[in-house]
């Protein structure tokens, strides 16, 4: 029949599309490799299985040529009604005191986390909780932030453990990783933070930040100041708290 | 080599740079922020002018390899062309539910948190439509 032909070269599929994001998230069963082949025989879901694919790094392809656009205008700017050379000498200027900023905060392994330190990093307000009230499948994540806001960290982050959630949430992930730190935990602090401070997430400063103390309580300064020259130089709500850490380090050396 | 293509190659290694950092594949200790951007900038040069590099730096070349390797600014294959086409024609709203499942590989509850959307449903449903929406532009 023509319709059911026509319905079945149709491009998009809410199934195919289904399917093809199970395998590229890693949440693929075995019931669906049946499928996978039987749908493999048509041209269509295999060139949108190819697309699908590909989205990824044409992203990262589109970012790329916002930035490079971006750079462009900012060396046009430079440019305009000047000679050449002068976009040159003004390159290495702006290099030249990149390198002298970065040297004012060069890291030092000596230094230490104190008291006025730590005051600097208040563990941070639970906005998850209130958000969460109502939804029965949440009980233990709700139980996690009760301890949360009582400061019982270790219970807090025993909670987040078990309920497993952090898994897939990195809301809930930070939060786990902050009752980690508290809980005198760092390691576990710093596994829960790191892929948050390196995604895109609404978190990702404020995991940098956190992230900075764990790396302290580890006796490793080095990279919570690369971490925190880092965050001073973007404009975030940890951009003066950041560059107030840095400077406490720093008299303390 | 002329100043047009020094500039270009400073541009392509900064984002070079910045990838490096997002992705964690610099490491703090290892070496200085300028150290490794200065790396990855003289790699660039030492390749387009077709030079083995003079190993000067704490950064081995393999590494350098690897980040440069990476780097251009146009795909290479003919799918990503078209995407990368179809993209930039799409609206700004479906550009970032795509990235955010397929590139920030969000979960569609974050997402939906994110956007400002009711459930993972509504996602799901938006993130179908978005992509008949880039089919479409695509075939045309």
């Amino acid at each position: 029949m023509p319709g059911e032909n026509q319905e079945n070269h149709e491009c998009m599929k809410q199934e195919w599309v289904d399917l093809i994001d199970k395998k590229l998230q890693g949440t693929w069963a075995e019931a669906d490799q049946v499928k996978w082949e039987e749908y493999s025989r048509n041209p269509d879901f295999l060139e949108l299985q190819k697309e699908l694919a590909s989205f990824s790094e044409t992203f990262q392809w589109a970012e790329r040529k916002e930035r490079k656009a971006f750079l462009k205008g900012l060396s046009n700017e430079t440019k305009s009604n000047r000679k050449p050379w002068w976009a040159v000498g003004i390159i290495f200027v702006l290099l030249g005191l990149t390198i002298w900023i970065i040297y004012q905060y060069e890291p030092t392994e000596s230094s230490n986390p104190s008291e006025a330190i730590a005051a600097l990093y208040p563990p941070p307000t639970n906005t998850v909780y209130p958000r969460m009230r109502g939804r029965k499948s949440l009980d233990t994540i709700e139980q996690a932030f009760h301890h949360y806001d009582s400061k019982e960290f270790d219970k807090a982050y025993a909670l987040f453990l078990r309920e497993g959630s952090f898994q897939t949430s990195m809301e809930l992930r930070f939060y786990a990783g902050v009752s980690a730190l508290y809980a005198n935990m760092p390691d576990a602090a710093v596994e829960m933070l790191t892929p948050i401070s390196q995604s895109d997430h609404t978190r990702k400063y404020a995991a940098m930040f956190y992230l900075s103390k764990g790396y302290l309580d580890l006796q490793k300064p080095s990279k919570a100041t690369a971490l925190l020259i880092t965050l001073g130089e973007i404009e975030s709500p940890y951009q003066n708290r950041a560059a107030s850490a840095l400077n406490r380090i720093k008299s303390q050396n | 080599m002329d100043i047009a293509t020094i500039e270009d190659t400073y541009q392509d290694a900064i984002i070079a740079f910045i990838e490096a950092l997002e992705k964690g594949a610099y490491d703090p200790v290892k070496s200085s922020e300028q150290t490794y951007l200065f790396s990855i900038a003289r790699y660039m040069f030492y390749k387009k002018a077709k030079q083995k590099t003079r190993e000067f730096s704490e950064i081995s070349d393999s590494v350098l390899d690897q980040t440069v390797a990476e780097f251009s600014l146009e795909p290479k294959d003919a799918t990503s062309r078209r995407l990368l086409t179809a993209l930039e024609k799409l609206d700004a709203r479906c550009r970032q539910l795509l990235k955010a499942f397929y590139y920030q590989k969000y979960s569609m509850d974050e997402i939906a948190e994110q956007l400002g959307m009711k459930n993972r449903n509504v996602v799901k449903v938006s993130k179908y439509r978005c992509l008949e929406r880039i089919k479409k532009i695509m075939n045309v």
